[in-house]
């Protein structure tokens, strides 16, 4: 039986219908295919979409891209109230999660990262410093970043210009990146890997960190 | 440098800081480790704080609870206001420290905070009190359940509750496991340099006992008495217990037993804790020795001289033995007298909740049809069948005498009640001073009013269960039973009839004497308050009263009650049996009815005589109604001797309050320690309501004054007590549950766990009386 992730969605405000419609790049789907998982796309509705999970019982989340957190400015309320509710059942459920770009920031700045305007990050290809040395070329679609990663957190990746592109939580199963692994074609199987990782439920966390 | 110093007391800085700090020193139980958070921290925090507890709980169940910046602070407990969640997965962690972070309310206090600790598997689940706060006495109060969890002991859920009373002082030992749980009490009494704490507690599946919780407990209106002042009172009462143990000379019966339930059941009559008019009152017309001449009059052993009721410290005790003499027949021989006694003693020994009920489980004072299958069960008690066929002859014979219908004593009884009504108005209409009317008043309602009565009680007794009988054997159909009380013209039907026929003044006339705590004074009459007795209740009467179902007996069936009768040798026929059974019935009703008036007036008159001096009628409830022949013999200072009579009263009822027994006492160390029978509700502080009855559904507006009928102690019915409510009255819950320790605390009267049965009746009612002091709840009319 296919295991399904569950995806949040990016909010499309469209204002000359007066609508609010949740929308999923559809390359994601074609990802967590190529990674051998199915997509379940949540609705920005925290009642709808706690009751979904609760029901399905996906393998676990990620949070995409897209909006800006509420704390920065963003108009998606809605989505935030659904990635809160879906860090809850993560983190308490020690249960995979994967935060892109938005959803990273949204993770650092719920474990109380401080999150600032980024330079030279939206549209510009650039190298990252992964933590065992390696160095790799990654998309950049962001306005905001950070370049102190929470306490309970390893950074996995950091930019050229200090901010931090990649997260490991020390403990639970969760992991964040900067960029966007559905915007490459072909997919990266760096990131494909890291997918199989985070989901695929293997050894994860518990003091893998060097603290 | 200074000599060694003592280690200060711990101060109470909140529940989790305050265990955190004993977990160290405590060495008697043992302190769950915890993770604290502050409440204010949760909201910006709450990711990185679920993941550390994630982390730290594994695969553990936990509970979350809350420690308030306003809880457990010396002197102020806000027990039960905030949530705690209990059986927390990982996964529903988020959720229940919302919950426990939104028990806080709108505003955080920095010293509101939350904390999370393992969740044992308990085997025995309680709460323990250090001092009884509602007699301010030193006994550690053990509310438990065993097999449970810890929220059924303070949020008072259906679950049997047991409560375990200890004196403090160490005269009797505590039995094991809670001997452990009395030592942890010693000791936190010692590290908090206080007398007076709220323990939470529970034994694992190995036995370890685990401190879950301490706090101040407070102390109910009457303040507290310490172990040295109290110890003489309860060791007076252990030491009478013991003198009375082992035969006696005129009594039939190695040995005694105390109850507040059997025979004459002071407890409902009078209550546990009867002001000292009461139980001076109800000592003179029956206890003392009106009840022992009815008994020998209709064929009973001699009791005479024998007061049935003792009075430790004022709450007063049926001795079960006394009374068990006086249901063996006269000519029983004295060896088989004394096995019987001690058969009915052991019996009510090995099974205290037959206490209420000894005429029906225990003794056998009067044939009846099915009396041979009732007395099967004395044969493997060692009876002969030569004993059990005397025994069945003597309650023949007696039962015989008692039917007769020209020669049957109850006849002469129901004349003596004829004569009573007549003395009555020769007493109120003839000029005497008010002393010499109230003696007469008591001397005639004894000979022509309790005495009577008595012999109707034991006639409508027999009457009943000959009744009853006559269905077990098949000569009388079940539902018959139903439409043979129902076509019974008694008083209280009556009454119900007349309320809706008679004008007021009319009513009051006839019925303007019955009050509902028939030997208070405090209690007011009808007449007395005609809007608040009779007001509500005219709306309801009608004329439905006429509908009932006439009785009648097929004449095969005539026929077979004659064939029984001839058949168990019983000197009546059919219709001299029916006869006794209606009018016994009738007239007991009728006979308690004529003398309480007597008693009604006896009360008013010595209000009367109390106001004359200067005495309210709450100064009246502490004087002894013995006082009043001593008044009609001698001459003195009347105003001084009620006085004293009074005084005296009040420094014995201040230890009356003091004290704490069990409805059954079966040995001297029962007054130390003992269990307290589950279905006995909890009544907290010892003040009274009087009210209108309210649900906790009804509007909010009109439970002011009100006493309020919930069914449960759970805390979410404390806003209740925001509502000025005048009472409360739960089905279920114990001493410590929830309502009752804020209704302690608020010194709010409450009956908490009066049983499912009793808690719809309540319900169903339109005004309470409860009166905590002498643990009685009345339905007025």
């Amino acid at each position: 039986m296919t295991r399904f992730i569950a995806v949040t969605q990016r909010v499309e405000i469209i204002a000359d219908r007066n609508e609010r419609r949740d929308a999923l790049d559809r390359r994601w789907t074609r990802l967590l295919g190529a990674c051998g998982f199915g997509t379940l796309p949540l609705p920005n509705d925290v009642d709808a979409s706690r009751a979904l999970v609760a029901s399905l019982e996906p393998a676990g989340a990620i949070f995409t891209g897209g909006n800006d957190l509420v704390a920065v400015g963003g108009d998606a309320a809605e989505r935030d109230a659904v990635e809160s509710m879906l860090l809850d059942w993560a983190v308490g459920g020690r249960r995979p999660l994967l935060a892109v770009c938005r959803g990273l920031q949204f993770l650092a700045h719920r474990f109380g990262a401080a999150i600032e305007p980024a330079e030279g990050h939206v549209g510009e290809a650039h190298w990252v410093r992964h933590s065992d040395g390696r160095k790799a070329r990654v998309n950049s679609y962001h306005d905001w970043a950070f370049r102190v990663a929470p306490p309970e957190f390893e950074v996995t990746a950091t930019a050229e210009d200090g901010t931090v592109e990649g997260l490991r939580h020390c403990d639970l199963p969760i992991r964040g990146i900067m960029w966007h692994p559905e915007r490459n074609d072909p997919f990266e199987k760096a990131d494909m890997a890291l997918i199989g990782e985070v989901f695929g439920g293997e050894a994860f966390g518990d003091g893998v960190c060097a603290r | 440098m200074s000599a060694t110093a003592l280690p200060a007391p711990l101060v109470f800085s909140g529940k989790a800081q305050t265990l955190e700090t004993l977990g160290p020193l405590v060495k008697t139980a043992v302190v769950l480790p915890q993770r604290r958070f502050a409440a204010k921290d949760w909201e910006r925090n709450r990711v990185a704080i679920l993941g550390e507890l994630v982390v730290w709980a594994g695969r553990m169940t936990m509970v979350v609870r809350s420690s308030a910046a306003l809880e457990d602070r010396d002197g102020e407990s806000l027990a039960g206001r905030f949530a705690s969640v209990v059986g927390v997965t990982a996964d529903d962690l988020g959720g229940a420290i919302d919950r426990v972070v939104a028990s806080f309310g709108g505003a955080l206090e920095a010293g509101d905070a939350f904390f999370v600790q393992p969740m044992i598997d308990a085997s025995i689940s309680g709460v323990v009190f250090t001092r009884d706060p509602n007699t301010g006495a030193p006994y550690l109060v053990m509310n438990y359940e065993e097999e449970g969890d810890t929220t059924a002991v303070t949020g008072g859920g259906a679950a049997a509750l047991k409560t375990f009373v200890y004196w403090k002082g160490g005269n009797a030992p505590c039995p094991a496991p809670l001997d452990q749980v009395a030592a942890l009490c010693l000791e936190l009494e010692e590290l908090f340099s206080s007398d007076s704490l709220d323990v939470e507690f529970a034994f694992d599946r190995d036995g370890v006992l685990h401190l879950f919780q301490v706090r101040p407990l407070s102390v109910g209106a009457l303040g507290r008495i310490d172990i040295d002042a109290h110890r003489p009172l309860l060791e007076a009462i252990s030491e009478r217990i013991v003198r009375a143990d082992g035969p006696h000379p005129y009594l039939r019966g190695q040995r005694t037993l105390y109850g507040v339930m059997p025979d004459w059941n002071p407890a409902e009559i009078i209550g546990v804790r009867p002001k000292p008019l009461a139980l001076s009152l109800y000592r003179d017309l029956v206890t003392d020795s009106v009840w022992a001449y009815q008994r020998h009059n209709y064929g009973y052993r001699n009791l005479r001289s024998f007061p049935l009721l003792l009075s430790f410290h004022g709450l007063p005790y049926v001795d079960v033995r006394v009374s068990f003499n006086s249901f063996i027949p006269a000519d029983i021989p004295d060896p088989l007298a004394d096995r019987l006694v001690d058969c009915y003693v052991d019996r009510l020994a090995e099974m205290p909740t037959l206490h209420d009920k000894i005429e029906f489980e225990i003794v056998q004072s009067c044939y009846t049809f099915d009396l041979q299958h009732r007395l099967r069960r004395f044969k493997s008690r060692g009876f002969s069948d030569a004993d059990l066929e005397r025994l069945s002859a003597s309650l023949r014979t007696l039962t015989n005498r008692i039917l007769h219908r020209e020669t049957g004593l109850w006849r002469k009884d129901a004349s003596k009640i004829r004569t009573l009504r007549e003395r009555q108005s020769t007493v109120r209409d003839t000029d005497m001073d008010p002393v010499a009317r109230i003696y007469w008043m008591i001397e005639d309602c004894k000979r022509y009013g309790t005495l009577p009565f008595a012999g109707l009680a034991r006639a409508g007794f027999i009457a009943v269960q000959m009744l009853r009988s006559l269905i077990a054997t098949g000569a009388l159909e079940d539902s018959q039973y139903e439409t043979f009380m129902s076509s019974l013209e008694t008083i209280s039907r009556r009454m119900t009839r007349d309320l809706g026929k008679l004008d007021r003044d009319a009513f009051l006339a006839e019925y303007g004497h019955l009050r509902p705590g028939t030997y208070d004074i405090l209690c007011q009459r009808y007449d007395e308050n005609p809007e608040r007795y009779v007001g509500s209740a005219t709306r309801r009467a009608d004329g439905e009263d006429d509908l009932r179902d006439s009785f009648g007996l097929s004449v095969p069936q005539m026929r077979r009650i004659d064939d029984v009768l001839r058949e168990h040798e019983l000197e009546t026929d059919v219709v001299g049996l029916f006869d006794f059974i209606k009018t016994g019935i009738e007239e007991r009703e009728y006979a308690k009815f004529v003398f309480t008036r007597s008693l009604s007036d006896v009360l008013s008159l010595l209000a009367e005589l109390g106001a004359a001096h200067g005495f309210d009628r709450e100064d009246m409830s502490y004087f002894d109604a013995a006082s009043i022949k001593d008044f009609y013999t001698e001459t003195g200072d009347l105003a001084a001797q009620i006085g004293f009579s009074i005084e005296r009263g009040r420094a014995n009822y201040a230890q009356t309050r003091r004290i704490n027994l069990p409805p059954l006492i079966r040995s001297p160390d029962d007054v130390w320690a003992f269990e307290m029978p589950p279905n006995d509700p909890n009544f907290i502080t010892q003040g009274l309501a009087e009210a209108a009855v309210r649900s906790p559904d009804d509007d909010p507006g009109s439970l002011i004054g009100a006493i309020v009928v919930a069914p449960s102690a759970d805390p979410g019915f404390d806003w209740l007590f925001a509502k000025g409510i005048a009472g409360l009255v739960t089905a279920y819950g114990g001493i410590n549950s929830h309502m009752a320790i804020r209704a302690g605390e608020l010194n709010l009267p409450a009956a908490i766990g009066v049983g499912e049965s009793f808690y719809r009746r309540c319900r169903n009612a339109e005004r309470l009386r409860l009166d905590c002091a002498v643990r009685r709840i009345e339905i007025l009319p």
